[in-house]
């Protein structure tokens, strides 16, 4: 049964997570607190890669909320619940950036100031200017390119669950992310961001 | 093509994953309260009291679509909000909703932005923006409008078009992907045209501070100087502003009217430039210009 706190995100077993579901079909407030409780950090995480501030990924972490309990009953467990939570986080994210990025572009001025310097990441953690500059060669790539390498590059998510958050082919995430790596790096050249010369760990 | 970990991009973004974003117990536990109320399953209703819901809905429509738009000044910060028309606009400044009904929307900016998606527009539906400095109007679009300190009005366009008519001045389109700017009319605002280097919006506002102008000789004399200016900086607008001016009946309007002709010729717009001489000389027919015009 059932007592009001989730396993860890993603690791509940599969009998766990059905017996879970059918609470939450059944509106049952606590195991909808529980899975809130659960995952609203990792939804916050992937919403804040996508949109522009604090404040419109906790929007975006209460549509997904709202939208899930809407929803749940289509819910068919084929995949995990934190996939399918994810998969509305990106599709909710994506929307917005759709409406709101259009408006939003790096200046020539903040390439000139990196340009014809090039930055360790080591220094890029100290400076905040460079950090935004790397932030918004993320913002250029192609959506579906940047959905694929924020999942797997920043969330550590693999490419088959990926693929089942974005609901598209196996062969279409990875298509996807040797395409943004190459157009990441690109557009981190061109502003003189420079990766090679670093040792991160 | 395999799911390996590609090093380079891996150091590049480093930092980001360093400085992954972080949801605190206690705003998790905020989110919840805001969340958990609308986590409740819709009523269900009877029939026959759904049915006279709608019917009552229906009718209190009827009478709302009958009745004038009320004004009703709402002095707060919309978000993300959606209005009657169908449309959204998304705010975190004060916006003063004038008109709100299904056929009009029609908001109030003093300062800040506003960001409003419009779906496309049936016949007889109007949306607009009303600033300090510039009426926007749109035909179904995404656009932003952003008034600044100093009044000055910016429109983004990200789809569709928007017409933006500057207080007193003569409307302009400002077209997806292109941002337009309105200054107030003042010198002022026209020094500031000129130092971002929109030419175009300088020498309109001051075209329209000496148009505004008294009567009179300082007055034409400045037309006839800013028409120069027009002539060097702005070519392609010089036709309109000497058109104006020869529409007028100042000691300059034969000047005018032959500059007009001019600026058409020099534009390369030659069966223009030859209707416009032709009217200078039906106007002006002693005019010692009339007889270079005939060679056009």
């Amino acid at each position: 049964m059932y007592a009001g706190t989730l396993p860890l995100p993603g690791v509940a077993s599969p009998d766990a997570e059905a017996a879970l579901v059918r609470q939450l079909v059944d509106g049952d407030e606590r195991a909808w607190r529980g899975l809130h409780r659960a995952h609203a950090a990792d939804v916050y995480r992937v919403a804040r890669r996508f949109v522009d501030g604090d404040a419109e990924a906790e929007e975006v972490v209460q549509e997904v909320f709202v939208a899930a309990f809407r929803y749940i009953d289509r819910f068919r467990g084929g995949s995990r619940l934190r996939t399918w939570l994810y998969r509305i986080t990106v599709n909710r994210a994506l929307k917005r950036r759709r409406w709101r990025t259009r408006r939003r572009e790096v200046g020539p001025e903040d390439a000139e100031r990196t340009a014809g310097h090039a930055i360790t990441p080591e220094a890029l953690a100290a400076d905040r200017q460079a950090l935004a500059v790397l932030q918004a060669c993320l913002d250029r790539l192609e959506p579906r390119k940047r959905a694929v390498l924020v999942l797997h590059e920043l969330e550590g998510l693999d490419t088959r669950e990926i693929a089942e958050i974005l609901q598209c082919p196996r062969s279409t995430v990875l298509t996807r992310l040797s395409r943004a790596r190459q157009d990441l790096l690109r557009l981190a050249q061109r502003r003189g961001l420079r990766a090679d010369d670093g040792g991160d760990a | 093509m395999r799911d390996e970990p590609d090093h380079a991009v891996q150091r590049l973004l480093a930092p980001l994953t360093r400085q992954a974003p972080h949801l605190t117990s206690d705003r998790e536990a905020a989110l919840w309260a805001a969340v958990e109320p609308k986590l409740r399953p819709a009523p269900r209703w009877p029939a026959w009291l759904a049915l006279a819901t709608l019917g009552a809905a229906a009718a209190a429509i009827t009478l709302l679509a009958t009745r004038p738009a009320p004004t009703q000044p709402l002095d707060v910060p919309l978000a993300a909000r959606p209005l009657p028309s169908g449309a959204w606009v998304e705010t975190a400044d004060a916006v003063e909703v004038t008109a709100a009904t299904a056929n009009q929307t029609h908001l109030r900016l003093t300062t800040g932005s506003l960001a409003s998606r419009v779906p496309h527009l049936a016949p007889g539906q109007r949306y607009l923006v009303e600033t300090p400095t510039a009426l926007v109007e749109v035909r179904g679009t995404v656009f932003t409008v952003a008034v600044d300190a100093a009044g000055a009005t910016t429109v983004t366009v990200d789809e569709g078009r928007v017409e933006v008519t500057p207080t007193g001045r003569a409307p302009r389109d400002a077209r997806a992907g292109t941002r337009l700017t309105v200054e107030a009319p003042t010198a002022a605002g026209a020094a500031r045209a000129e130092a971002r280097g929109d030419v175009a919006e300088a020498l309109d506002i001051q075209a329209h501070l000496l148009f505004s102008a008294p009567a009179g000789l300082a007055r034409d004399n400045g037309l006839l100087r800013l028409g120069a200016v027009y002539d060097a900086r702005l070519p392609q607008a010089a036709p309109a502003f000497w058109d104006r001016v020869a529409a007028g009946d100042g000691p300059h309007a034969e000047v005018a009217s032959f500059r007009h002709a001019d600026a058409l010729r020099r534009l390369g717009q030659l069966d223009a430039a030859r209707a416009a001489a032709a009217a200078f000389r039906a106007r002006f027919p002693q005019s010692p210009r009339a007889v270079e015009t005939t060679r056009w």
